[in-house]
């Protein structure tokens, strides 16, 4: 499910099981993840997986909620801000691994594991 | 030298640059040094990187656990910290840690042009200051070597008359492939009649291994902490002076200055040693020179709470009343864009280039000069690739769809900001807020700062040139998100309340730096400018801390 929803198919390991937990961690969250995940099934069989599920989407608001929530965390690394407040990263390496900078083709401010003056070329990939 | 010494050649408060390269010169001369910094030392760098990672906005004080609220040396963070007494604010923050606000410096380097220096003479506002570019010239040589400065010297030598007598350390910081884009785009243009280029900036980041630091490997988080220390910060030069012997007391608050009633000369410092215990220790310091380099909030703060009423009935150095006053910043701004090419941001130092055009000319006369760094951080403060992020999922993407959208977006967010000079004024000013006290008991600083239409007409003059860049990349209107009118932000350079002057009656200290009042004490920092320019200021207050490090060491010589 995090790979339909975020476009990545690389992700997984100890980031995906906490975030598991964190899309479970409250009842009516739990109940929109089961949502999604019906949603995301149903997606599969048509001919454009995304457009149907973002048609889904459009509809039904809990699968909405659930969708926003975990693609938000993977590419955030943490939640969405609430009342103005941006939240807190999950951990350090959620912010390090956030799918934002690969999207960007760049990477994490802090970490760029690259070497003197790669900054002076159009990204590899 | 014993670490309980309370008797020393020189005593200097303050373990930020300017501090730290005085205590690391004079020790390095076999003088006995102590320097006396206000807060700790802190944990290392992989921990202030851990914390920054987990902070939810990377603010310059974010990866300073121990500058935060519950320290009893808290940092300001944002202008809501500061007492304001207005009418504008004030928003440029410090640092109070060994190390000091060199932590979360960007790290560009440029120095001074000679106009700067005459801006009285030259166009009829602001002040002379006592010193030329000629004075300082071999002191930014030392300068650049210390701090490791990495530039182009052929670009920049002659930059508006300031010669160079010495290549730079290190060869420049590679542009970015996006400032690559935007040079190329302005080549031809002109702005007022000016020529528009676009010149590397000299910045303290390596651009290969020196002084036992290695190259800048392109983090993007020099604000507010580099992860390696490719980027130089004074915890470089308080090492080197602990080496050369001096003493480190850390979590010392110098609470006063005190004065001999007859000589006027400083005859101690009285200073509380901290612990995260809450204990408190009340020492005394005594030295032949007392240097304080505590920045231009703090230094002027310990200044006036040192007033006694035989020696220094105003404050410690204040005959001139001018303690405090001329509170300056380069007042900033910026517009952001989307971009119809790909420059692929978020990749290496937040700027690498800037047009220096208008730093100086006749315009000064009536406007403010300023100079333009071309960003390499997206929007900047205007549209984060959180708030991308937030608005593409409003926009109901997802899949495949949210990553190509999204990567387009980020991938064309720019900015060029400006950053114009202030001119002092004696009502721009700290002074003490004597009914609210800090956790050792002093007055907390209070601000007043006065937006200037100086200021207001080189805002309006530097969005004009910004968008005449952007129509150059073709930028649609629609992409385009200007500064709102009058609004700024501050540059993190903190400059003025104790100029420097020939004249005792209208300045604080002498073209040494040293107090005109007190000739055993100095004050150094950019508290001492007597106007801002438009260089980012660590570089000059390196240079001008190099040279009163050598006028000390000639009165320690002579015994005077």
């Amino acid at each position: 499910m995090s790979k339909f929803v975020t476009g990545y198919s690389d992700i997984g390991g100890e980031l995906e099981q906490l975030y598991a937990t964190i899309m479970s961690s409250k009842p009516d969250w739990a109940s929109e993840l089961a949502s999604l995940a019906i949603a995301v099934d149903e997606a599969k069989a048509n001919a454009d997986p995304e457009a149907a599920l973002m048609a889904t989407i459009k509809q039904q608001p809990e699968v909405g909620h659930a969708a926003r929530r975990l693609a938000h965390v993977w590419y955030a690394g943490r939640l969405s801000a609430e009342n103005g407040v941006d939240a807190a990263f999950v951990s350090e390496e959620a912010y390090f691994g956030g799918l934002i900078w690969r999207a960007a083709r760049a990477h994490p401010p802090g970490l760029s594991g690259g070497y003197f003056g790669h900054w002076r070329y159009a990204p590899d990939v | 030298m014993s670490d309980d010494l309370d008797r020393c050649d020189v005593a200097v408060v303050g373990a930020g640059v300017a501090g730290a390269l005085i205590a690391y010169r004079l020790a390095a001369a076999n003088y006995r040094v102590v320097m006396l910094e206000a807060g700790p030392a802190g944990r290392n760098r992989q921990d202030l990187v851990a914390d920054y990672s987990l902070a939810a906005i990377k603010t310059p004080r974010s990866p300073y656990a121990d500058n935060q609220p519950s320290s009893p040396v808290w940092s300001p963070d944002s202008e809501k910290d500061y007492i304001q007494l207005g009418p504008s604010p004030f928003k440029s923050t410090y640092l109070r840690r060994v190390g000091g606000s060199t932590w979360h410096m960007l790290g560009n380097m440029p120095r001074h042009v000679p106009a700067d220096f005459r801006l009285a003479t030259s166009y009829g506002v602001g002040v002379d200051w006592p010193i030329d570019y000629d004075d300082l010239e071999p002191w930014y040589c030392e300068a650049e070597t210390e701090l490791g400065v990495a530039g182009d010297h052929a670009e920049l030598n002659g930059l508006h008359g300031a010669y160079r007598s010495r290549a730079f350390p290190m060869s420049k910081i590679w542009p970015a492939y996006g400032d690559i884009f935007v040079a190329k785009a302005v080549e031809g243009l002109t702005f007022e009649g000016a020529d528009v280029r676009v010149l590397t900036t000299p910045q303290a980041r390596n651009s290969r291994p020196y002084d036992g630091r290695p190259a800048c490997a392109g983090n993007s988080s020099c604000v507010p902490i580099c992860p390696i220390g490719a980027k130089y910060d004074a915890t470089v030069h308080v090492s080197k002076a602990t080496t050369a012997g001096a003493v480190l007391r850390t979590q010392a608050v110098v609470t006063r200055i005190e004065l001999d009633s007859m000589t006027r000369r400083v005859s101690a410092l009285r200073y509380t040693r901290w612990d995260e215990q809450g204990r408190r220790d009340e020492r005394r310091l005594r030295a032949d020179i007392y240097v304080i380099a505590a920045h231009s909030i703090e230094t002027p703060r310990l200044l006036l709470i040192s007033s006694d009423s035989d020696a220094a009935p105003t404050g410690v150095a204040n005959g001139s009343g001018q303690v405090g006053r001329n509170l300056m910043d380069h007042l900033q701004g910026q517009m952001a864009a989307v971009v119809p090419q790909p420059l692929f941001p978020y990749r290496g130092p937040p700027t690498t280039v800037g047009v220096d055009t208008f730093r100086d000319g006749t315009f000064r006369a009536s406007h403010a000069a300023f100079r333009l760094s071309i960003g390499n951080d997206g929007m900047g403060r205007v549209e984060t690739p959180f708030a991308a992020l937030e608005q593409k999922l409003v926009e109901g993407l997802i899949g495949s769809r949210l990553r190509v959208a999204l990567g387009d977006r980020l991938i064309r967010q720019f900015r060029i900001s400006y950053s114009t000079e202030m001119l002092p004024s004696a009502h721009n000013r700290v002074t003490l807020a004597d009914a609210v006290s800090d956790s050792f008991g002093m007055p907390r600083a209070q601000l007043s700062l006065h937006l200037e239409d100086y200021n207001r007409l080189a805002f309006e003059k530097a969005a004009a040139l910004i968008s005449s860049i952007f129509d150059r990349l073709e930028i649609p209107d629609s992409d385009r998100k200007p500064q709102p009118k009058d609004t700024y932000s501050g540059a993190g350079h903190i400059i003025g309340t104790t100029r420097m002057g020939t004249d005792a009656g209208s300045s604080v200290v002498n073209q040494h730096c040293r107090a005109h009042e007190h000739d055993n004490l100095f004050i150094v920092g950019a508290s001492t400018f007597p106007t801002g320019g438009t260089a980012n200021p660590t570089l000059t207050v390196a240079a001008l801390a190099l040279r009163a490090a050598s006028k000390i060491s000639s009165l320690l010589q002579r015994g005077s």
